[in-house]
């Protein structure tokens, strides 16, 4: 088996609510290897944005604290090197496409100007060579007039074509990791395949690793060789994705499928109840108030991270 | 694929500008007036037009003349050639006012802004307090006697005052615009602070020091004449200012030459200017502009 190339063990991150500080996202552990696409699904305030974030040591200032046990890129650890080990490796080894594509972009530049500038922040390429790698990265992700796309400023692309644009930008350094935080929300059905196999195809040509954070279960069955489930702040569910997705063994995960709707009349069933508002008091299952399996024991104690058959779960009625 | 540009849309900042700009008829006559007093400027200091100003050829206080447009002064000299070297000290101070204050204004509120109640933030605040709480015209005539009646006494003076409005502005625009996602992906591609401050937040107030700039334009000359007619500004030389001055004894004798002239002048390249700082304000109106 590969080394691992991204190894986060037991990350938390603390967002300050008033005078004090309330954890977001509680004990994360990832571990992704060269060439591996790894879902992260959840639903909205799961903590999946804020964990890719921090990944990429973005996640700062006086209202966020991140703390892990272990972090890890490569022979690099990060938690040792800090800010500096971070900047070494965001736009050369890592790079990320952002949730929000109009916002990503910088207003006042022309979009070739800005793939030109990460190009050239990269140290990879010569200058020379810039203005055929610009066209041909854009060109890579659809555009079939890369030229015209390469002038225009960001407020005359759709949110579509930004997206894109974005996903180009990233693809572009050739990084061995890439941070995909709902890359596809944006697009229309046939740009979401074309940007899923460019991503392929970076994956498959230099060994790229991808974090794809995605809410959409049914692309992560296709596109992610594992997929980790996020709920309240915590993975409750880590797996193979085609195993993971067609038999669940958490009831959060299987309460999660059911609510996507299909095509073949099978009734919608949401689940009941929200999230809860302080996950970090729970005392027993985070998810026991909304679990149809419910008991005792799920109410007194938290449930730890399992291995079973290759997967990992957190619930006491597994399997 | 879906390449279709919306070409109709304004493509940069500047040009956003000048469309806004050019469609407006009063923002196009004030920019003829700016126009034609920088055109005047630039000839009256290359030595082609408002020549012979220090010359006195002519009788004291002659009337309006085919040889003297607008008349002479006291001592023969004659005032539309004094009135258009006039707009060319006019002009070369409130420019290089305007571009120095801004810049500086800019430098300043951007790292003040960079990390808000940092020390650096602490010293530029502090420092913005000290200038504005001084008396500007004292300050002026201070300054002006340390160097020893140095011509370039009153840009100083104009220059280390007029940057703290626009380092205010600034500093608050770089604060929200530090938040914004396309920092965090600047980021993420690996740039570092410092760059990132100059390269993607500073452009992105390109529309406020725009307009900055044209009111400390505006400021710079009307300073520039209280200067001068108060004997703080121009020394040896012309001045709407000076002739003002002047004109105080002319009026008296019933001779309103150069009380017109410099003060019909000013009012002219004033009235320009402001009406191109008000359409620029209008085009960069963030709460009209669809983003």
């Amino acid at each position: 088996m590969n080394p691992a190339l991204l190894q986060v063990h037991d990350l938390h991150i603390e967002a300050r609510a008033g005078a004090a500080f309330r954890p977001v996202v509680m004990g994360v552990d990832l571990v992704l290897r060269p060439g591996e696409v790894l879902g992260l699904a959840g639903e909205s305030g799961s903590g999946k944005t804020l964990t890719a974030l921090a990944l990429m040591g973005l996640v700062s200032g006086p209202g966020l604290r991140v703390r892990a046990a272990g972090l890890r890129f490569g022979e690099l650890d990060l938690r040792r090197e800090g800010e500096a080990g971070f900047r070494a490796l965001r736009g050369r080894a890592m790079a990320m496409v952002f949730q929000d594509p109009a916002a990503a972009l910088d207003p006042v530049f022309r979009v070739g100007g800005q793939l030109r500038r990460a190009l050239r922040n990269c140290g990879k390429f010569n200058r020379a060579s810039e203005p055929g790698l610009v066209l041909a990265a854009l060109a890579e992700v659809g555009f079939s007039e890369p030229e015209v796309v390469a002038r225009a400023y960001p407020h005359e692309l759709s949110g579509g074509m930004r997206q894109r644009v974005l996903v180009a930008m990233a693809l572009a350094v050739q990084p061995q990791l890439l941070l995909a935080d709902e890359p596809t929300t944006a697009l229309d059905v046939s740009a979401r395949s074309l940007v899923l196999d460019c991503l392929e195809k970076a994956r498959l040509e230099h060994g790229m690793a991808v974090l794809l954070v995605s809410h959409d279960l049914s692309m992560l069955a296709r596109r992610a060789d594992r997929v980790a489930v996020m709920y309240a702040g915590r993975v409750i569910e880590q797996g193979p994705a085609a195993a993971l997705l067609t038999a669940p063994l958490h009831p959060y995960t299987r309460a999660l499928l059911g609510a996507v709707p299909r095509l073949d009349g099978r009734p919608v069933a949401p689940i009941p109840g929200r999230p809860p508002a302080r996950p970090d008091l729970a005392e027993g299952c985070v998810f026991a108030p909304r679990c149809p399996r419910v008991d005792g024991l799920c109410l007194a104690s938290n449930p730890s991270l399992l291995v079973l058959d290759g997967r990992h779960v957190a619930c006491h009625h597994a399997p | 694929m879906n390449q279709v540009l919306v070409s109709a849309l304004p493509r940069g900042p500047i040009q956003g500008a000048w469309s806004q700009l050019s469609s407006k008829r009063w923002a196009a006559a004030g920019l003829l007036i700016v126009v034609v007093f920088a055109l005047l400027a630039v000839l009256a200091s290359t030595g082609l037009a408002g020549t012979g100003w220090s010359s006195s050829t002519a009788e004291s206080w002659a009337g309006a003349s085919r040889a003297h447009w607008m008349g002479t002064n006291r001592l023969g000299q004659d005032i539309l050639a004094r009135a258009v070297q006039g707009s060319s000290v006019a002009f070369s101070v409130g420019l290089l006012v305007a571009v120095l204050a801004t810049a500086l204004g800019a430098a300043l509120g951007a790292i003040a802004g960079w990390r808000p109640l940092g020390w650096t933030d602490g010293a530029v605040a502090w420092l913005m307090g000290v200038l504005d709480s001084m008396p500007f015209y004292l300050f002026a005539a201070a300054l002006a006697f340390a160097l020893r009646g140095s011509p370039w006494a009153m840009h100083l003076a104009m220059v280390a005052t007029f940057w703290t409005g626009t380092a205010r502005l600034v500093r608050a625009e770089v604060m929200r615009l530090r938040e914004r996602a396309f920092v965090d992906a600047a980021r993420a591609i690996g740039l570092p602070g410092r760059l990132i401050l100059w390269r993607h937040i500073l452009p992105n107030t390109a529309h406020l020091l725009l307009v900055q700039a044209t009111l400390t334009f505006i400021a710079a000359i009307k300073t520039e004449v209280i200067l001068s007619f108060l004997g703080l500004g121009v020394q040896d030389g012309v001045s709407w200012g000076l002739m003002l001055a002047e004109s105080t004894q002319d009026v008296l004798a019933g001779h309103f030459g150069n009380f017109l002239a410099a003060s019909g002048f000013l009012f002219l390249l004033l009235l320009g200017v402001n009406l191109v700082a008000d359409a620029l304000q209008e085009a960069h109106d963030v709460r009209g502009a669809a983003a």
